[in-house]
């Protein structure tokens, strides 16, 4: 069965594209700079990671670990542009799930959000503070 | 002197290994993700493993498949214990030492308890994190 096609709300629902707003020129100069670095970060993880896993899914198969299927790695290169286009900040790291998933992770202080897109296709969010779970979402 | 037979009780004070595959990305800038105690849907039904430093050294607890990089994850069992998390001595492949711990395995691995296990054993309850180590090829 083919996942879902991500929506609006769907996307919204994920933290990272929480958007700020903008108050003056100089805060907005800022934006547009964090922005283009925001973009070429996704860009960079599209280009260097997830199109050379997409290559030889097989070089993620590890002890505990089964390589994500072609069509999720694909999946997660979909949501990867999306959000790249929406201009949200960057994950610091893309990983592999045991379970043949790929997630984006990123941090801020005790803060680590994880978006996980699983070996069906579906995508769970999930935020821990301070080590413990703060929120999980499972988006359809 | 240690049990021949690796099924005696874990002390608190016991160090832990948690062997972890360098592809699989989930240890950089001194983070660990939560993903490194993820159980697995095939791997992990009786729970993850965990092996007993008093059983095999650190560069042991990270023999995986040939040619490949792991990092080790230390942690102490009395920490687990503490906050309600069972590690149980389990035998694999005949070998003492090893540790499985059932209240993380493939059923529940993406509930929302075993997700906050996850987070709480990467984040808080890891000593530190040891490695790259290679497992040697065969000649």
């Amino acid at each position: 069965m083919r996942p879902p096609e991500y929506t609006e709300t769907m996307l919204d629902a994920v933290p990272y594209t929480r958007q700020t707003g903008v108050a003056d020129d100089d805060s907005l100069a800022l934006s547009a700079q964090e922005r283009q670095a925001n973009r070429q970060a996704w860009q960079q993880i599209i280009d260097s990671t997830l199109i050379e896993w997409g290559r030889d899914p097989a070089q993620l198969e590890d002890e505990g670990v089964t390589a994500p299927a072609r069509a999720v790695i694909d999946r997660a290169n979909e949501l990867a542009m999306i959000l790249r286009d929406r201009g949200v900040p960057p994950p610091k790291r893309v990983v592999t799930s045991p379970d043949g998933g790929v997630a984006f992770e990123r941090w801020d202080g005790p803060v680590l959000e994880q978006i996980e897109i699983t070996q069906n296709g579906e995508i769970l969010v999930a935020c821990f503070d301070h080590s413990r779970l703060a929120h999980v979402k499972r988006l359809a | 002197m240690a049990s021949p037979d690796g099924n005696e009780p874990i002390a608190d004070n016991e160090l832990l290994y948690r062997r972890i595959p360098a592809s699989a990305g989930w240890y950089s800038e001194g983070v660990l993700s939560p993903m490194a105690f993820r159980p697995h849907r095939e791997h992990d039904i009786e729970g993850i493993s965990l092996w007993r430093a008093k059983y095999a050294s650190i560069e042991e607890a990270a023999r995986g498949q040939p040619g490949k990089e792991y990092y080790v994850a230390v942690l102490r069992a009395g920490n687990l214990k503490a906050h309600g998390i069972e590690v149980t001595a389990t035998r694999e492949r005949g070998e003492p030492g090893h540790i499985s711990v059932p209240g993380l395995n493939s059923q529940n691995r993406r509930e929302p308890a075993s997700l906050d296990l996850q987070g709480l054993l990467a984040g808080r309850l890891t000593l530190r994190v040891e490695g790259p180590f290679r497992t040697p090829s065969p000649d």
